[in-house]
């Protein structure tokens, strides 16, 4: 049974039908804002940690939604905020290690016995990783979920012109990584 | 109608790549990463049981008490509350005992007749005269009459015959 995102809402505001109605939230959603995070954060087991994480605040939080945006975009901004407030907790780890999370990533994408594709879609991961993070995201949004420009700028909050530089200057620095040498 | 606007914005989004990344546009937009099987299956439950854990845990939800307006409520009650014990232990203080050198001194003086009556109330007396009518002699003197009339009414009343049969 698939209920659009306003019945599911109205469901949840019943008391006995806040399991039923956030178990079909969290079906209908989970693929997408997983994904999000796993281009983001590349690790399974970290995805999987801040995909409940995610869902736990949505749980938490899912009352005081004001229909003023759509429910995927909330979700996404939420999904979105958890994977980089991650990799800056990372990041503050790694500056007293003198290691970077860059390159940690690469290197999980190499040996990540999950990942697949040939040497070229390889490439291509690691081009978005050497991204700086919102970046990355502003590429993500665009070029995966195939967002439109107004959407992401309720999502991430920013302007549909300084989203569309960003996009633009990320695409083209792909575009020198993938024809650059290896 | 929404498919046409998908589609529209699909060509959107194709055209613009192409014009920005050439390269880019004409690799295959593959999902490289993979997940086990199941996972998405099983992940939905995961979540439930871990809210219910969670729930389980916590017992009372306490998080509205960091919304602010019941933050700053609160550290108003606070503040009341810090206020209040203040002054009342400001007030324990000042009815503390007198010290135990004031009160020798104050036993060492010798006390003339006109401070005592001075210093007992109306009523204090009037209690005292009341306690006063009824004395102890008075309630031996009725004691006794009583028991004059009791041995009166056994000599008149009572055979010495069944007392000794009694006995």
């Amino acid at each position: 049974m698939s209920l659009s995102d306003e019945e599911i809402l109205a469901r949840f505001k019943e008391k006995d039908g806040q399991n039923y109605a956030f178990n079909l939230l969290v079906r209908k959603y989970q693929q997408k804002l997983y994904w999000v995070i796993r281009r983001l954060v590349i690790d399974h087991d970290d995805s999987n940690d801040l995909i409940q994480n995610v869902w736990v605040k949505v749980w938490q939080n899912l009352d005081s939604f004001k229909a003023e945006s759509q429910l995927y975009t909330w979700l996404y901004r939420i999904s979105a905020n958890e994977a980089l407030t991650f990799l800056n907790k990372k990041k503050k780890r790694f500056l007293l290690k003198l290691d970077d999370v860059e390159s940690e990533l690469s290197q999980k994408v190499e040996h990540d016995p999950g990942m697949t594709g040939d040497e070229m879609v390889m490439k291509l991961q690691k081009a978005i990783i050497s991204l700086p993070e919102k970046q990355r995201l502003v590429f993500q949004m665009r070029y995966y979920d195939e967002m439109p420009y107004e959407q992401m700028s309720q999502v991430l909050k920013t302007s549909v012109g300084a989203l569309k530089a960003s996009y633009h200057h990320a695409a083209k620095k792909i575009e020198v990584y993938l024809t650059g040498p290896d | 109608m929404e498919i046409f606007k998908e589609m529209e914005e699909f060509d959107e989004f194709r055209n613009e790549l192409e014009g920005i990344s050439p390269v880019l546009s004409r690799l295959p937009r593959v999902n490289s990463f993979k997940v086990e099987d199941n996972y998405f299956e099983e992940l939905p439950m995961v979540v439930m049981d871990r809210i219910h854990a969670r729930k389980q845990r916590r017992g009372i939800d306490w998080s509205w008490l960091l919304q602010p307006k019941w933050s700053v409520a609160m550290a108003v009650c606070m503040i009341a509350v810090i206020f209040g014990s203040f002054l009342l232990v400001r007030n324990i203080n000042t009815d503390k005992p007198m010290p135990v050198a004031q009160v020798q001194q104050l036993l060492a003086e010798p006390l003339s007749d006109e401070s005592v009556i001075e210093n007992v109330s109306t009523d204090d007396l009037v209690e005292a005269l009341a306690n006063a009518e009824s004395t102890p002699t008075d309630a031996q003197k009725k004691k006794a009459a009583d028991k004059k009339e009791l041995e009166n009414y056994i000599i008149d009343n009572v055979d010495e015959s069944s007392i000794i049969d009694a006995l």
